[in-house]
């Protein structure tokens, strides 16, 4: 049996529909965007932890030049590491049959019995090499999707100008490669690069290498310090060329998982509070309005006896618009969390990518939303228990209106005052409109913007940063007559050497691994930019640094910085630091080639060569870059921007779409609402204006006018707002390796005002739909 | 004679409530003439306010004929309707019915800033006895003052027709009188055709004439030979 009241509560819930559902979407997009996120965050979160303990994922990396195999023995006697495994790892050109474009892949060397201690292999597929089986490869699962590649196809592989071919026997996932992108790319490219896993014996006859490694990989016993093994690795190495170990946090595919999921922790933590914030602002206003609507009513329920039964009663309603955004949120948010899955596939490659939402998410996901709704339903529902019956009775005092100027204000035609004083009267409900616009269009522009700031990258950045069509480099450094080899390559127009080399930088107690890039000073094809784009003069002396690199060790141009130089006869050197560069992607520092040679007591070497192609050649290239020994990788600039802008285009326009929707439900929301009070409040006045012989256009004007005044401030504002916004939140994206420009084009703000207005011309219309089919009589019955 | 403004033939209106049908006026015929003083007089449900909505393009007729000089008032749309209560009607209702946001100055102004020629607002409170109280809200003004804005409001645009829906009801005596009083001064200063709809017998003796309403219908008019002045009046 329903009582009276709860019939009452249903039937204001039905009358009050449209206010309802709009509160509880707002509410639903804060709880889908906190359950999506932490499905996100736990998905990834378990699946690298699943894989990390099934394939007993390194501690520690070190690369070395060669060390012969009796000295891995003595890993083992290093306090503090567990198991350790030494290999062979090379970078080479991968040739597939049918396919004219070189493509890259790093080769990795599995120990004589195919079985690895650690980062081991997940069989996707096929079987493991057989033993002695030099013609056998494995290969990761991206590469194999990518080049719809199946265990009995054949790839072939140019080691160390040697063309070998290799049968697939089976396809694998490693913990080492969960994110894998070749070497210089900041996204995979499942096409165009892969890893490869072949008998140690086949790289050491290739390369010259037999009885010798160039790569360890280990894990710490419990408690070990991890310091003091990186330290002991390194000296014992360093005589066997090698570089610095490094751990986990600069392992390139477990740093992008960390920051994938430490950015879905900052995403479930930072927006889910404004959706439930406004949400609990609309909750107040209309249910303020709800109770000043029936003071009559609830005064008679007290005369007839009634008690708390009112307050719960508006209580009530309040749990419904609570319980209908935490269903719909919860559900919004389950299937938000699949696709934002969907969408890492491709980048996340686990054997097992399972969707992970914890029980607790949804339930913690309803609690805020119900703390929210208390935030918002408390002062009407304690006004309720307030109000004494004989008060309530009469209607309450109107909003003292005053006109302090009439002689400025007579300037202005009445009905416009009508309007300006509404704002003036009810500034809680004008500053809440302002408030939930400004508050909308920042999210808005924050999500339309991530198109341009990806244009901005690719078409203007990267564009102007590297001008080459394609970038060669080599195994080891060579000789600079390398440059003129590349240059006689059929296709070639024009070929710019360029050096890198490993170094370590300190400055007081700081260190830093990364590397030093040698330009030429010319800059034709690899050019230095400052923050407006203009190449900087390189000088003769002195290092530069990324901006990023200069603030994180506290660098000023003219600051002296120690140099250690990790290849080779580990030089250590004093220069200083002669600007920064204002690039994207990575951390290094930049010379001139010349000079670093010189720094590094070394004959000229050349590491890469960066070439300009003749496009009616590029096929003669290839084949020609298929058959050059030396060659470790080569990219092409344009299909390396076209795939970022790929990848990353579908990632971004999918989280951008949904947070648009999110954005706009809240100035829908919050328009709609407004509208829908004011609508009600004046409902008298604008039947007496009609009355008077207003078309239904001026009164409709009317009744926007307020809205229209508030939204006219508020976009200005929240456009304002949204550009520190977005300055604010890269900040918290930037992380050490990658930097987004915070390029705004104009057309994101003038999509963002429009969709702000879309929602307001929609919110309007619903009301104005209402005004449309007014009927004048009963309208005035109502108050007689 | 003078002309006739306002003709009714036959006119019906029926109210569909549920399954239930309310004849609110049946078959009423009437004529009133420019510059008249009309006084309605009737019980509750006797139709004085469903004919005064009527006449005054508020509503329209479920059958017959009702026309304001060359106007069809049953078979005009919705925007004619709108156009001739902007041009041609002033309204004066119970309960005022003042934009609570606007002076009494402005929401006078409201209807001037819309008419083709009106008067000055200041003109039009100062007719009816506000000069002092131009820039006070409808809050801070008394029930009668209020009243007295409303006609202020009303006849701003120089209205052909005013027509008033217990203008006194909320009122006591002497205020009530002072709104008869403007009421009468506009009739007679400008010749503006004005109904007025009461519950109060003691009104009657202002009017040129009396229509007495009962079941829908005119059921009799009384002449006024001679008009008594509002300040005569006592209830």
């Amino acid at each position: 049996m329903v009582s009276a009241l709860d019939r009452k509560l249903l039937r204001d819930c039905w009358r009050l529909g449209g206010q309802i559902i709009t509160i509880a979407l707002v509410m639903a997009s804060g709880i889908a965007v906190f359950i999506s996120a932490l499905a996100a965050y736990h998905s990834l979160q378990t699946s690298q932890e699943r894989f990390y303990e099934e394939g007993r994922f390194a501690d520690v990396f070190l690369r070395l030049k060669r060390a012969p195999l009796p000295v891995a023995d003595r890993i083992a006697e290093i306090p503090g590491i567990a198991q350790y495994d030494v290999r062979l790892v090379f970078d080479v050109i991968i040739d597939l049959p049918g396919v004219s474009l070189p493509l890259s892949g790093r080769m990795v060397g599995l120990p004589a019995d195919g079985r690895l201690q650690i980062n081991k292999l997940h069989l996707m597929a096929g079987r493991m090499i057989g033993a002695d089986r030099l013609d056998e490869v494995l290969v990761t699962q991206g590469f194999a999707e990518g080049n719809a590649l199946r265990p009995g196809d054949m790839v072939s592989a140019l080691l160390n100008g040697r063309k070998q071919r290799f049968q697939i026997v089976g396809v694998v996932a490693s913990p080492e490669y969960v994110f894998s992108v070749a070497p210089g790319e900041a996204l995979p490219d499942d096409k165009r690069y892969g890893v490869f896993y072949v008998a140690h014996d086949a790289l050491a006859h290739a390369f010259a290498m037999e009885g010798a490694f160039n790569d360890v990989v280990a894990t710490y016993s419990p408690g070990a310090n991890a310091r003091s093994v990186e330290a002991a690795l390194d000296q014992l190495f360093a005589r066997w060329g090698g570089l610095v170990a490094h751990g986990r946090g600069q392992q390139p595919s477990h740093r992008q998982l960390m920051d994938e999921v430490r950015q879905q922790g900052t995403m479930a933590t930072t927006i889910p509070p404004v959706f439930l914030l406004v949400s609990a602002f609309l909750l107040r206003v209309v249910m303020g309005r709800l109770v000043a609507s029936q003071r009559e009513q609830i005064a008679t329920l007290k005369a007839l006896g009634y008690g708390s039964e009112i307050s719960w009663h508006f209580a009530k309603f309040a749990a419904i618009v609570v319980t209908l955004g935490a269903v719909v949120g919860v559900v919004l948010g389950i299937m938000t969390g699949q696709a934002i899955l969907a969408t890492y596939r491709p980048f996340f490659r686990f054997p097992e990518f399972t969707y992970d939402v914890r029980l607790w998410t949804p339930l913690a996901a309803t609690a805020l939303a119900f703390a929210s709704g208390v935030g918002g339903a408390l002062a009407a529902v304690r006004e309720v228990g307030r109000l004494r019956p004989a008060e309530a009775m009469r209607p309450p005092a109107p909003p003292a209106y005053t006109s302090r100027d009439p002689r400025f204000w007579h300037a202005v035609p009445a009905r416009w005052m009508m309007a300006i004083r509404g704002v003036m009267a009810h500034p809680l409900r004008a500053g809440l409109t302002l408030g939930g616009i400004v508050t909308a269009a920042p999210l808005i522009l924050l999500s339309i913007f991530w198109t341009d700031a990806l244009n901005n990258m690719i078409d203007v950045q990267l564009a102007a940063t590297d001008r080459s069509d394609a970038v060669l480099a080599f195994v080891e450094p060579l000789p600079p007559r390398v440059t003129d080899e590349v240059r006689r390559l059929p296709g070639v127009i024009f070929a710019e050497p360029i050096r890198t080399t490993p170094v370590r930088l300190r400055v007081a107690t700081q260190s830093y691994e990364t590397g030093v890039l040698g330009i030429s000073r010319e800059q034709q094809l690899r050019r230095v930019l400052d923050e407006h784009l203009a190449p900087i003069d390189i000088k003769s002396d002195g290092l530069l640094m990324s901006r990023r690199l200069s603030e994180k060790l506290g660098l000023r141009s003219g600051d002296e910085v120690d140099v250690e130089f990790l290849e080779g006869r580990r030089l250590r050197r004093e220069t200083v630091l002669a600007g920064t560069v204002n690039d994207l992607i990575g951390v290094s520092a930049y010379a001139d080639r010349i000079w670093l040679d010189r720094f590094l007591q070394e004959d000229r070497r050349v590491s890469a060569v960066l070439v300009r192609l003749d496009s009616a050649q590029t096929e003669d290239f290839y084949a020609a870059v298929k058959r050059t020994p030396k060659i470790a990788t080569v990219s092409f600039t344009a299909r390396s921007m076209r795939n970022f802008r790929e990848t990353t285009g579908a990632v971004v326009l999918l989280m951008a779409g949904f947070f648009t929707l999110f954005a706009i439900t809240i100035a829908f929301g919050v328009v709609y609402n407004s509208a829908r009070i004011a609508y009600h409040e004046h409902a008298l006045e604008l039947a007496t204006l009609r009355i008077l012989g207003l078309t239904k256009l001026e009164t409709a004007r009317l009744l926007f006018a307020e809205i229209v005044i508030e939204i006219a401030l508020a976009i200005p504002i929240g456009l304002v707002l949204g550009r520190s916004l977005v300055r604010l939140l890269l900040l918290a994206f930037e992380t050490e390796m990658f930097e987004i420009p915070a390029a705004i084009g104009p057309a994101s703000y003038v999509l963002t005002a429009l969709s702000v207005l879309v929602a307001t011309i929609a919110s309007m219309i619903a009301i104005g739909r209402q005004l449309w089919r007014f009927d004048l009589v009963s309208v005035l019955k109502t108050r007689a | 004679m003078k002309p006739l403004v306002f003709a009714a033939h036959s006119l019906s209106k029926i109210y569909h409530v549920g399954s239930v049908e309310i004849a609110a006026l049946r078959e009423l015929d009437l004529n009133i003439f420019e510059g008249e003083f009309i006084v309605l007089l009737g019980p509750s449900g006797s139709g004085k306010s469903t004919l005064l909505n009527i006449l005054g393009g508020l509503d329209s007729a479920t059958s017959g004929a009702a026309a304001w000089r060359d106007h069809n008032l049953v078979a005009a749309s919705d925007e004619e309707l709108t156009l001739y209560r902007r041009q041609h009607v002033g309204f004066v209702f119970q309960s005022y019915n003042l934009i609570p946001s606007l002076t009494a100055r402005e929401n006078v102004a409201l209807v001037t800033d819309i008419a083709e020629r009106p008067m000055k607002p200041e003109d039009a409170l100062s007719r009816v006895g506000l000069d002092a109280r131009m820039d006070h809200f409808p809050s801070q003004l008394s029930g009668g003052e209020q009243q007295r804005v409303a006609i202020a409001r009303a006849i701003a645009k120089r209205p052909d027709v005013l027509l008033c829906d217990e203008p006194t009801g909320a009122l006591d005596s002497r205020t009530g009188v002072t709104v008869l009083a403007a009421l009468d001064e506009v009739n007679r200063a400008f010749g503006t055709t004005t109904i007025v709809i009461t519950h109060n017998i003691a009104i009657a003796a202002m009017a040129d004439r009396v229509m007495h309403m009962a079941d829908g219908q005119v059921a009799r008019v009384d002449e006024n030979k001679q008009r008594a002045r509002p300040e005569d009046i006592r209830w």
